[in-house]
């Protein structure tokens, strides 16, 4: 067989250079201009609280956290604190993406079961999670597992609600075409419906990432012991503002690490 | 007796929570071995419902449907919707083996080596790597045929299958559908609402009424002689036919005007 994708090197007009040129410096000057609003933020942030603008007992500044940091770092507590935090987040958010789909398929598969369901989502959606945290911690005490608890409760039933109406928008002549080719609901299953979910399961993840951090925290606030969410609550308990930016600044760092593993994962996916 | 498909007096309705819509109220046809049929009427008159029924897809209400004398069997069927359906996220080779991976086929050399023939003949092979998305639309087209030709059915069934493309490849792609089903010895029952585009492919026309539909006529076609379908076009009957299955269809408008 030919090998169709042959690199071929063309040789664009002048016009066409011109614009691969403007869309480069375009991104050039947008990238600048993201590093120096940041240099400037951290900037005055550090001038202002040095000359006595900001009270750094109230608005801690650049280089109390980096001291802070590097405190943390050298006793090793930082590294517990996030290992902490960061293992219930995986935890919570791959359960619950897990269940949340099998309860997709499950409610695809059985229209009845939908049915019959309906109200329960409709109500568990529209219900603030947060009012279920004293409940999660009368039964799943003080510690990992409320937690992980309070995360599934977040993430669970919008990934249910968003996977079924991706599974249910499957085109129904798409599905007649697999019957007409003898499929069974399986095989309509696996070569149809969740391979055509795809896309949509990328974008429950990249929700997910966010939601799962936001569960997470507020387990912590709730109950814990130890966590990035544990050292914001105590700090702020303690007016310790220079833990507090540093364990925010850290989360940041975190859920923004994430978010770019599965932004990576929907290019691979994409292309 | 040749005939490989026989409707015999099938009524269809359709149940919903409001009322009941009769589809299709009675409708008697056959097709012989290697015809061409096709189906006319007006939109909503049920032109799908026939072909579903037909697939074993639906069930009549009344009458009965037989392929070869016996009950419909889905997986003896060919379908070719609108759309061509083809799935992204799999590559053509893959698109087209569905069927028979369905079927647990797959590994069955004899029936992948006439694919991959089909392919090469109808001048796919090349893209057998390639995805869906890097296709033209007569292309895909092709492809879909190709998937439906794949299991070996013993029945075409046509949606509209060139409606979603644009007028210059539609015709391209009737004359390469009416080629490779000709060449393939098989035989098809097209559905459309457009009287040239049944006038040029079939051997014989059915015309249907509006919704419940019956056969309001049914005219024999003889343009074999003319060539491909998009040569048949220009034949001199071309225009007779066109108008004589234009009266039948406008004819059951007037009548339904003087009622009201
Ligand atoms: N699932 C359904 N439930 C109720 N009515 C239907 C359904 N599918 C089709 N119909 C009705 O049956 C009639 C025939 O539909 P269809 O076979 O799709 O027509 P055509 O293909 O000729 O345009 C239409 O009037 C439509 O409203
Ligand atoms: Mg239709």
């Amino acid at each position: 067989m030919k090998k169709r994708k042959k690199e071929v090197k063309i040789d664009f007009s002048i016009s066409h250079k011109q614009y691969l040129k403007k869309i480069k410096k375009d991104k050039i000057i947008i990238l600048t201009s993201q590093i120096l609003l940041l240099l400037a933020i951290i900037g005055l942030w550090e001038l202002f609280t040095s000359v006595g603008v900001l009270d750094p007992f109230f608005f801690s500044s650049p280089s109390r956290i980096v001291k802070t940091l590097g405190e943390f770092i050298s006793s090793g507590e930082l590294l517990t604190h996030i290992g902490i935090t960061l293992y219930e987040t995986l935890l919570g958010f791959v359960i619950a993406t897990f269940l949340g789909t099998i309860l997709a398929i499950l409610l695809w598969w059985s229209e009845k079961l939908r049915k019959i369901l309906d109200p329960y989502i409709v109500v568990l959606n529209a219900l603030p999670k947060i009012a279920l945290g004293p409940m999660i911690v009368i039964w799943f005490g003080i510690g990992t597992t409320s937690i992980v608890v309070m995360c599934i409760m977040i993430c669970l039933i919008i990934t249910t609600i968003s996977m079924l109406n991706s599974f249910l928008a499957c085109d129904k002549d798409k599905i007649q075409l697999m019957k007409s080719l003898g499929a069974n609901k399986f095989q309509i299953l696996f070569k149809l419906i969740l391979p055509n979910a795809i896309g949509d399961f990328i974008s429950v993840l990249k929700i997910n990432v966010g939601m799962s951090w936001v569960g997470t925290i507020m387990g912590e606030y709730l109950s814990s012991k130890a966590g990035l969410g544990y050292l914001i609550v105590y700090g702020g308990q303690v007016f310790k503002l220079d833990l507090v930016m540093t364990a925010t600044l850290i989360l940041c760092l975190l859920a923004g690490g994430m978010y770019f593993i599965v932004a990576r994962i929907e290019a691979r996916f994409k292309r | 007796m040749n005939d490989v498909l026989k409707v015999s007096n099938v009524n269809y309705i359709y149940h919903t929570l409001q009322n009941e819509i009769e589809a299709i109220k009675d409708i008697s046809f056959t097709i012989n071995k290697g015809e061409f049929v096709a189906i006319v009427g007006p939109s909503g008159c049920g032109k799908t419902t026939i072909l579903s029924l037909i697939a074993g897809l639906l069930k009549p209400t009344k009458g009965s449907i037989t392929l070869d004398g016996k009950n419909v069997d889905t997986s003896k069927i060919g379908y070719m919707f609108q759309k061509d359906h083809l799935f992204e996220w799999r590559t053509i080779w893959q698109n087209v083996i569905l069927g028979l991976e369905i079927k647990k086929e797959q590994k069955n050399t004899e029936k992948t080596n006439n694919v991959k023939s089909l392919l090469e003949k109808y001048g796919l092979k090349d893209f057998i790597k390639n995805k869906p998305r890097e296709l033209s639309g007569g292309m895909r087209q092709r492809v879909a045929l190709i998937r439906t030709l794949a299991t070996d059915p013993k029945i075409l069934l046509l949606d509209e299958p060139f409606s979603a493309l644009d007028y210059q490849t539609r015709l391209n792609v009737c004359d390469d559908v009416y080629k490779i089903i000709k060449n393939e010895n098989k035989t098809a029952l097209l559905v459309t609402h457009d009287i040239s585009e049944a006038i040029s492919l079939a051997d014989k026309v059915i015309i249907l009424s509006s919704r419940p539909s019956y056969v309001k006529k049914i005219i024999n076609i003889n343009l074999n002689s003319y060539g491909l379908p998009f040569k048949r076009r220009e034949a001199p009957e071309f225009r007779e036919l066109f108008d004589e299955i234009w009266r039948e269809i406008q004819y059951e408008k007037k009548e339904e005007g003087s009622k009201n």
